[in-house]
């Protein structure tokens, strides 16, 4: 028959564990994800986009618009799924409530092939263009932690600079923020 | 690689040296495992939110929370208060009720899980927990039930043969069970997930005469639909797991073993979102194989079907989340009544006799060892909780449980052939805080 005690130190598992994992947690960031602040990265986006052809800026900030939109999704992604009808709320209020601001609207399936953001694209009816990002190449130059990321630009004096950003589930709630940083950022 | 190796080690390290003494809720099993589950009354199968949970009710755990690209953390800790009484006719002054209420006290139980995406698109999920599963036990050494025959008469008024008996049999009782779980999850479709996982089973079993550990081992496989964006389906199954107890039965005849199994599960659960994910109901139904399994059967435990409401709301976006919830499993215990628990006064020798696992107990004992020694027989829960989400990357959570006070009863005849009640009353309180952590 084995028997055992109760070992006294039990108390201990807790923050013994909270130790534990603090390493483990450590340990796990040889690959960190690149945190820039969103200032410090638009602050490179004109440059990068100026001297590498087919990088990911100059394929979202090619044209003239104002203001430039970017949803980024994944088709795996359940919270993208469930944002996938504020986006297309958000694409017809950006056209309707911005009267006289120029904007372009585009969405990034990262990691996403072709025929995945085909299949986003049509399911949830997106009315605006988006691309596939099956190497993640947006990833870093956006510094994204994750999906759904909304990002908008405002072009100014021929730099594109961050002025609005939303990780996670993005709500309808979320639009009117966005239009009203929007409103603030191109008035005079 | 190298990294899980690590987490894994530090896991089991975790199990070895945790306290993880628990009590009877769904049959012996918790309701939930995580404050987020536990606060929605145990509600798991198709909406886990935290590593814990997930590998607990469902390992085809999806990302549900609304950005989680990162790994995840998350530590718990359950303080659980059991309140348990029981009455026993006086074998000897059959007019006189004995009653008697069980040393309790604050039994912690740790959780702990980690869960990291991996693979295409984060369609994959690893997961590994180390939680206090299952618990059930009673303390009437310092009652008076918790004696011998002769602490209740003169010695010279007790025929020979019972002298050296004791009251009651199961009036010191302690199980635990905890488990150490592997799980992977893999999106199959952008609407469904499958995962399995590794249940390894840890149980130590007192029933009186010193504890005796063992190992167990099983397998649970899982699988959530979304039929829409804003519904969610789950299926989990759990196999049963058996551990034998060496030697922790002893009834005068030395040492002899036991085997009790973690019996085999089967539930569903759907949970729906509204107003935009800030309002989500749902609701599982687990079916408990608790008749069939080595151990329970023996003593006559009933299937049990678990029913689980939760609903949660988010008051204050992305800072404060609300839950409550309600758990009800009817007591697997089943009432015996006009049992023969009598003896032969010269002999000393039961008139009825069970058989358990070839271990031959009278039937009075094998009586008061079921409804004394090991009353899970609480049904109804009420629960809530909430999560404060302290910034992006920490956030904590708090679960009350209180389990509503039930009892059973059960008539016979004593061992001197009088009329018999047994009766336990139980009820149960916890409180669970927990920390998540993403990086």
């Amino acid at each position: 028959m084995r028997r055992i005690t109760h070992n006294p130190a039990g108390w201990l598992a807790i923050p013994a564990s909270l130790l534990l994992l603090l390493i483990a947690g450590c340990a796990s960031t040889e690959n960190p994800t690149p945190h820039q602040t969103p200032a410090a990265q638009s602050a490179n986006h004109e440059e990068t986009a100026r001297h590498v052809p087919g990088s990911p800026f100059e394929k979202v900030f090619d044209g003239q618009a104002d203001i430039v939109v970017l949803t980024f999704f994944d088709l795996y992604c359940v919270a993208c799924q469930q944002s996938a009808d504020a986006f297309k709320v958000l694409y017809s209020r950006v056209q309707q409530d911005l009267p006289g601001i120029e904007t372009q609207m585009m969405g990034i399936g990262v990691g996403d092939t072709e025929f995945e953001i085909q299949v986003f694209q049509r399911k949830y009816a997106l009315p605006y263009s988006c691309l596939p990002d099956p190497d993640k190449q947006f990833e870093e130059p956006f510094a994204l932690r994750g999906t759904p990321t909304v990002l908008v630009f405002h072009r100014d004096s021929g730099k594109c600079v961050e002025v609005f950003r939303n990780e996670g589930r993005f709500r309808t709630s979320d639009i009117d923020k966005l239009l009203e940083t929007v409103r603030k950022t191109v008035s005079p | 690689m190298m990294k899980l190796k690590v987490t894994s080690k530090l896991l089991l390290g975790l199990a070895a040296i945790a306290p993880f003494a628990g009590y009877a809720t769904n049959g012996d099993n918790m309701i939930a495992i995580g404050p987020k589950s536990r606060a929605m009354g145990g509600l798991s199968i198709a909406y886990p939110q935290d590593a814990i949970t997930a590998v607990f009710g469902n390992p085809a755990s999806l990302c549900f929370t609304k950005f989680c690209p990162s790994t995840q953390a998350d530590l718990g800790l359950t303080l659980f208060m059991p309140d348990v009484s029981a009455e026993v006719t006086n074998p000897l002054n059959p007019s006189e009720t004995l009653k008697a209420s069980s040393n309790d006290k604050i039994y912690p139980i740790p959780s702990i899980g980690w869960a990291k995406p991996f693979g295409e698109d984060n369609r994959g999920r690893f997961g590994l927990a180390a939680y206090g599963v299952s618990g059930l036990g009673v303390n009437y050494r310092q009652a008076n039930i918790g004696g011998m025959l002769t602490d209740l008469a003169p010695i010279e008024m007790i025929p020979p043969a019972f002298q050296q008996a004791p009251i009651i049999a199961g009036s010191y009782t302690s199980l635990q069970i905890m488990k150490f779980s592997p799980s992977v999850a893999w999106q199959v479709a952008p609407n469904v997930s499958v995962g399995g996982a590794l249940h390894i089973d840890y149980a130590i079993l007192d029933m009186g005469t010193g504890e005796s550990d063992g190992f167990g081992w099983g397998v649970q496989l899982g699988m959530v639909y979304r039929p829409t964006e804003d519904t969610s389906i789950g299926l989990v199954y759990v196999s049963p797991q058996e551990v034998t107890h060496d030697g922790v039965v002893n009834l005068g005849m030395g040492p002899q073993d036991l085997a009790l199994e973690a019996p085999q599960q089967i539930g569903a659960g759907i949970a729906y979102e509204m107003d935009e994910g800030r309002l989500m109901i749902g609701a599982d139904i687990r079916w408990i194989n608790w008749a069939d399994a080595t151990g329970y059967k023996d003593f006559d435990w009933a299937n049990q079907t678990v029913i689980a409401l939760g609903l949660q709301y988010e008051a204050i976006e992305d800072k404060l989340v609300l839950r409550a919830g309600y758990n009800y499993g009817k007591n697997p215990v089943r009432e015996h009544n006009g049992w023969d628990g009598s003896f032969d006064i010269a002999s000393g020798m039961p008139n009825d006799m069970k058989n358990v696992q070839g271990i031959i107990m009278p039937t009075y004992f094998y009586e008061t060892f079921r409804i004394i020694g090991f009353p899970a027989i609480v049904e109804s829960h009420v629960t809530f909780g909430m999560t404060y989400h302290v910034s992006e990357k920490f956030a904590l959570s708090l679960a009350f449980m209180a389990a509503l006070e039930k009892d059973i009863v059960e008539t016979g005849t004593g061992p001197t052939g009088a009329p018999t009640t047994l009766k336990s009353t139980l009820s149960e309180t916890s409180i669970e805080l927990g920390f998540a952590w993403k990086y």
